[in-house]
């Protein structure tokens, strides 16, 4: 009984929904014209420019290392055309070179999470909820790909996009134009890599997933819920403490994944299905270990609202 | 799983790289593969093909892949170089010929160099291919797992459609027989010939063997060489058995005169330095040349040798045993 009122004060004192951080929710700009493929072209500045955080691959072996890399995308819808301009730092320019056997290419992705209220697992999607990919490689054809999870990345029937990159002293800026499956993705995700740090596969930084504004600029409807921000970080880190989650989600113990940058690349409703449904989907490369804690919803709630605090 | 295995015997390997020419003109001789050697033949001691491979990892430590380095393109496998043919051959003059690159390495790059001071200069001819290890490290290392190996007969493949150029496996072989194609952006390795396998036909670099070197043959075969030279005589060994890949190339080790002491008289010990092949080819190399030897004692005799006349290898056609046991499905 008490529990259920502590339940009921909760519902009323918290906010419907909060968004997890500032840099989750990208709003697209509308061109009467055909979105533009120069990355130099005027009309990006109608399209507002989000600065999102690219972090290093954690989760499976091969990862980067270093810091989180910030990259800012501008998007632009016309036409059923979804234009994606993303331009970000990278030292030196690196080239895929037809004769050279041990370089790699500086490359760009953006992801596209299918339409539902579930996002994909944001690391190349999960079985059953696919993402779709456009992939760049400096001096290669862009890429129309799919994958279903790790190591399932495979080419898609259809026109590729199209790609324009333009190279400065300090990074680059690249433009991506085409059609993707959902006429309106309900969120993208980057990824970039450097041909210098011998970037390929899951040696690359990855952002999370980032919701395409609707109506009014707000998150849209369908992932209120898996935007949803409630309970106490500071309940959930007593929690994760109390529970010895950290003796598997540590890079040392190597028995889950490394949780350090969790409320960086992952949303409160993927957090919260994994507590509460460890078994539901599982991170290729581990082994399905992880018990189902019997937590109570608000308690689920703390945790998530904790894990959400780290590695922003 | 059945392994389809190879056994090379370098007492009889002369270098003529007519097993290189045979799978190059066969399998990689345009698109981008023109610098690759799926099978090439090295003189040993040397820095090899690519450059200093056994310096560049891969392998296993335990159960745990051994980082690599991606051998470079001219530098450690050697540009695939145009030579001034029109000017050397087809005009007056005393012009060489030569390339018309600067070359800096090659797949044949330190012929006949070897070691050792006259009189006691020595080297010989090591053949290499992918081993189609029964424990690949290249299999393990690809994280899209593009490579298999074939339950009928063992030989690893790398699936063209899966691979997306990461070159995991390139870096984890450390026998750096996969090669990355930049052309194609896609890695590729010696396909043990398995469509020729799979008509019963020898792999070309095999069958193309002027001196008769090489043996092909299912290693639960029984009467197969693998079998006889591997198991019961035991003179045929892996190179570098302690990579961990286990390898299914198969080497007899070569045997060398005696050397000369400072007064000319030969010593009681072989030119090639026990010490060198074992360092190729592990520990059992000293009871695998004691063998060899005393079969060879017994075959100057006179007297019977299974081995010798294996390895002499009369028939051509008995060095190779493709054929699936009755009832095997194919």
């Amino acid at each position: 009984m008490r529990r259920t009122l502590a339940w009921l004060l909760f519902l009323l004192v918290a906010p419907v929904w909060a968004t997890p951080g500032p840099d989750r929710l990208i709003q697209v700009g509308q061109t009467s014209a055909p979105p533009p493929l120069d990355p130099g072209d005027p009309a990006w500045t109608s399209a507002p420019a989000a600065t999102v955080r690219l972090y290093p691959q954690i989760t499976a072996p091969g990862g980067p290392g270093g810091s989180v890399l910030m990259l800012e995308a501008r998007v632009l819808r016309s036409g059923g055309r979804l234009a994606i301009r993303l331009a970000w730092p990278d030292a030196g320019e690196d080239v895929a070179d037809a004769r050279a056997t041990h370089r790699f290419a500086d490359a760009a992705a953006v992801e596209f999470a299918p339409a539902g209220d579930t996002l994909p697992y944001v690391g190349m999607g999960e079985p059953g909820r696919p993402v779709q990919v456009w992939l760049w490689r400096a001096g290669q054809p862009p890429e129309r790909l799919s994958a279903q999870g790790f190591g399932s990345l495979a080419g898609q029937a259809g026109a590729p996009p199209e790609a324009q990159a333009r190279r400065s002293a300090t990074g680059w800026t690249l433009v991506l134009r085409g059609k993707t499956d959902a006429p309106v993705p309900a969120a993208i995700a980057f990824a970039a890599w450097d041909g210098a740090e011998d970037g390929r596969a899951g040696r690359k930084r990855l952002s999370a997933w980032q919701a395409l504004a609707g109506p009014g600029g707000t998150i849209p409807a369908a992932l209120r819920e898996e935007a949803r921000l409630g309970g106490d970080p500071a309940r959930g880190e007593r929690l994760y403490t109390e529970r010895g989650c950290v003796a598997c989600h540590a890079p040392s113990a190597g028995l889950g994944p490394d949780l350090a940058q969790a409320g960086g690349i992952h949303w409160p409703g993927y957090l919260r299905r994994s507590i509460r449904e460890p078994a539901a989907f599982r991170v290729p490369g581990y082994t399905s270990i992880m018990p189902k804690l019997g937590l109570q919803r608000l308690e689920i709630e703390d945790l998530a609202a904790y894990l959400m605090t780290r590695g922003q | 799983m059945r392994q389809l295995g190879m056994v090379i015997d370098l007492n009889k390997c002369i270098g003529c790289q007519t097993c290189t020419l045979a799978c190059k003109s066969q399998w990689t001789d345009h698109d981008g593969r023109e610098f690759m050697y799926w099978n090439h033949v090295e003189t040993r001691p040397g820095k090899g093909y690519p450059r200093d491979w056994e310096a560049a990892g891969g392998g296993w430590d335990g159960d745990s892949l051994k980082p690599g380095r991606l051998p470079r393109l001219a530098e450690d496998y050697g540009i695939p170089a145009d030579f001034n043919f029109e000017s050397a051959l087809f005009h007056e003059g005393k012009q060489p010929l030569r390339p018309l690159d600067a070359m800096q390495w090659g797949p044949n790059w330190e012929e006949d160099q070897g070691a050792g001071e006259f009189p006691n200069g020595y080297f010989f001819y090591l053949p290499r291919l992918c081993n189609h290890c029964t424990k690949p490290a290249c299999l393990a290392a690809c994280p899209r797992q593009a490579i298999y190996k074939r339950e009928e007969d063992g030989i690893v493949l790398i699936d063209q459609e899966r691979c997306r150029g990461y070159r995991y496996c390139v870096a984890a072989c450390p026998y750096k027989k996969i090669y990355f194609n930049p052309q194609a952006g896609r890695s590729e390795k010696c396909i043990f010939c398995y469509p020729r396998v799979e008509q019963g036909i020898p792999q070309a670099c095999a069958y193309q063997c002027v001196g008769r070197a090489r043996h092909v043959s299912y290693l639960d075969d029984e009467a197969g060489a693998l079998h006889q030279l591997v198991s019961v005589w035991k003179v045929a060994l892996p190179l570098h058995p302690e990579y961990g890949t286990q390898p299914n190339v198969y080497y007899v080790p070569p045997l060398s005169p005696p050397a000369f002491e400072a007064d000319g008289k030969p010593s009681g010990k072989p030119r090639i330095p026990d010490d060198y092949l074992r360092q190729l080819f592990g520990p059992d190399v000293d009871a695998a040349l004691a063998t060899l030897q005393q079969e060879i004692d017994r075959k100057s005799r006179g007297e019977s040798s299974p081995l010798m006349d294996m390895l002499i290898a009369y028939r051509h056609g008995d060095m190779f045993r493709l054929s699936r046991p009755e009832g095997g499905q194919p």
